[in-house]
């Protein structure tokens, strides 16, 4: 029975994964936590989130750059 | 106006709001008139998310902007994409999985019911009354330029969105966005290359850009770092992204708007379209005013460009004073046209030195006329304690030099800017004022269809209230002013609320109800007591909460232990 109990809670924690990976505790409201979001849901372009997120900075970064050279271009 | 141009704005006008009809005929039930049954594809959320920010004093008063003070403005949206970025990797997932009609929904499911209440009326009082000053904006500087009845613009406008936002709500409003940001920004790009076609033959596109560039109308982009300034790179990266968090995550005339995205992604992907196409959009008005600046070089402006301001300046005591003023003017505006060519003509011939004496004989001939002006200000002033032309540069320019029929579609494109940010401006006040305040507070268990007709009965309210308050607005002076700053003086508290929700789970609701008067209360003090550019102040008013939350968090875990 024990070593039974014993199997059943190592299998647990197996499956669980490692105590650093495991979610924290529910709290006040789960749904508050953008960390317990899934985010899996594909863009229905441009490939993944994080590329699209990318080109969002990127092209943010881009545009400041030819604002400084489009400003010293015309001074 | 030309027969034409009527034909053109007329058929405009009422084919849009027939659409808008058309698209909402078959609103059944509340789900559909408040977030369209989350229908909307990505390209949809996108332009409906921009034609609710671009009102038509964005038309107006940007390129106006440029005119007047250069392109630096630009630098205000510069924090816009990073805040698309955080709002579709938190605050978009979240609403839609929790499938509330309402950004305040959440507020109560994290915090509790006076959290949710305190923000939602937050919103109602300053939505409500900002609605009524964007109705009443455009309709001011509409009738002054086509000498209109400014009632009869209010009533129209009103009248119209009024029409399509109560019979079809969120699912009409996204459409007719859709529709009306595609022809405003065609507009703009028909009136840009009427801009173009109109240069003299003998000055090219580049080389009136550069007399624009040399007399300070091109400054994209400016790195010193001033608290007092909101017009630089820092204020607009970081206050910026304060005020877009706040504008599109927390004001329900945005979020509604991608609430009614077909699922998150199609909604995280218009916000993040809006990231990316914003900051060039506004860059492209701003060059318009620049280019409208470039012609007023070798085309002679007028010396004021409110015409009634100007007619009554003729007309009045201080006449022959104001009449020797424009004559000054036009002889400034002679020596800045020869300075202009010369320093083209230098250009040509590569030659720098008599490029580098053009420009400054054309820097000190643009002195002089601005010299000029400001005294005809002063005049002005007898009867105009604030006297204002930037509003009125661009459509003075599309009346007075565009072709007959395109001056119609200018028209319509303002007039589709300011009936679409209303229109989703109300449609987002009613289904908070049914949603958080009617359903929640007073009739928790009536059915469907009655909460349908309470969303469309609480539209036309909103819709009378505005028309009311823009009927009256002028008379109010200041107060207008004051509304059109309220926003940015409660956003960043908002802004801390949901901070709160989103990212500090052990913060509890009195915590952040008392957090959030005390950030009030600091942007409060800003605002009264120190030189900080407004753009800070959604900084200010985030951090304190969020810091003063945190605080009486750990009094209040204190006060329990004990």
């Amino acid at each position: 029975m024990t070593a039974r109990r014993l199997y059943g809670e190592l299998s647990e924690r197996i499956r669980a994964g490692p105590r650093w990976k495991r979610r924290r505790p529910p709290s006040v409201m789960r749904d508050s936590d953008p960390k317990e979001i899934p985010r899996e849901e594909p863009p229905p372009v441009g490939g993944s989130w994080g590329r699209l997120y990318a080109a969002v900075l990127l092209n943010l970064a881009a545009l400041v750059v030819l604002f400084y050279l489009f400003t010293r271009a015309f001074r | 106006m030309r027969p034409l141009d009527w034909v053109v704005l007329l058929a405009g006008f009422a084919g849009i709001v027939a659409y808008g009809v058309w698209k909402g005929r078959r609103t059944r039930d509340l789900d559909d008139f408040l977030v369209a049954h989350h229908s909307m594809r990505w390209h949809h959320v996108a332009l409906s998310i921009m034609a609710t920010q671009a009102s038509a004093i964005t038309f107006l008063a940007t390129p106006g902007q440029a005119y007047t003070d250069g392109m630096r403005f630009v630098q205000v949206y510069l924090g816009l994409p990073v805040a698309m970025v955080v709002l579709s990797l938190t605050a978009v997932p979240l609403y839609h999985r929790l499938k509330v009609y309402t950004a305040y929904e959440y507020l109560e499911g994290r915090f509790d019911l006076k959290t949710r209440t305190l923000g939602a009326l937050l919103f109602l009082a300053l939505r409500g009354l900002s609605t009524g000053v964007s109705l009443y904006a455009p309709s001011v500087i509409l009738s002054v330029v086509m000498g209109w009845d400014i009632r009869a613009v209010i009533f129209i406008i009103g009248g119209a969105v009024m029409l399509y936002a109560s019979l079809g709500g969120a699912r009409a409003v996204d459409n007719t966005n859709f529709l009306q940001f595609l022809i405003i920004m065609g507009g703009m790009f028909v009136a840009f290359l009427t801009i173009v076609r109109l240069l003299p033959d003998d000055v090219s596109f580049v080389e009136a850009t550069r007399v624009a560039g040399k007399l300070g109308r091109l400054n994209a982009v400016d790195f010193s770092f001033d608290i007092t300034n909101q017009y630089n790179f820092w204020s607009g990266l970081i206050g910026g992204c304060f005020l877009a968090l706040a504008y599109f995550g927390t004001d329900q005339s945005q979020v509604q708007r991608y609430l009614s995205g077909e699922s998150a992604a199609q909604s995280r992907l218009g916000l993040l379209f809006n990231g990316l196409v914003k900051v060039p959009m506004q860059f492209f008005i701003l060059f318009l005013g620049a280019m409208v600046f470039a012609f007023y070089q070798f085309t002679e402006p007028p010396v004021f460009f409110n015409p009634v301001q100007l007619e009554r300046a003729r007309s009045g005591p201080r006449a022959p004073e104001f009449r020797a003023l424009e004559e000054d003017y036009a002889a400034a505006f002679a020596e800045k046209q020869r300075a202009a060519r010369a320093y083209i003509g230098a250009l040509r011939a590569n030659d720098e030195s008599a490029a580098a004496s053009a420009s400054a004989e054309l820097r000190s001939a643009q002195e002089k006329a601005d010299g000029v002006r400001a005294g005809a200000v002063e005049v002005i002033r007898d009867f105009e304690p604030k006297p204002n032309d930037t509003n009125y540069v661009f459509l003075n320019f599309v009346t007075r030099y565009m072709p007959a029929g395109l001056v119609g579609l200018v028209l319509a494109a303002v007039f589709f800017a300011s009936m679409s940010s209303t229109a989703s401006e109300w449609s987002a006040l009613a289904a908070t004022t049914v949603v958080d305040i009617q359903r929640r507070l007073f009739k928790r268990e009536a059915g469907d269809r009655y909460y349908l007709i309470s969303s469309k009965l609480a539209t036309v309210f909103w819709g009378l209230f505005a028309v009311a308050f823009a009927q009256y607005a002028g008379q109010l002076g200041s107060l207008v002013e004051a509304v059109n700053r309220l926003g940015s003086l409660f956003y960043g508290t908002l802004l801390g609320i949901f901070l709160l929700g989103f990212y500090f789970k052990r913060v509890v609701g009195t915590a952040a109800f008392l957090g959030a008067l005390a950030g009030e209360a600091a942007v409060l003090y800003c605002f009264f007591f120190t030189k900080l550019a407004f753009l800070w102040y959604n900084v200010v008013g985030a951090l304190v909460v969020v810091t003063a939350a945190h605080l009486i968090n750990l009094l209040v875990g204190e006060a329990k232990k004990n």
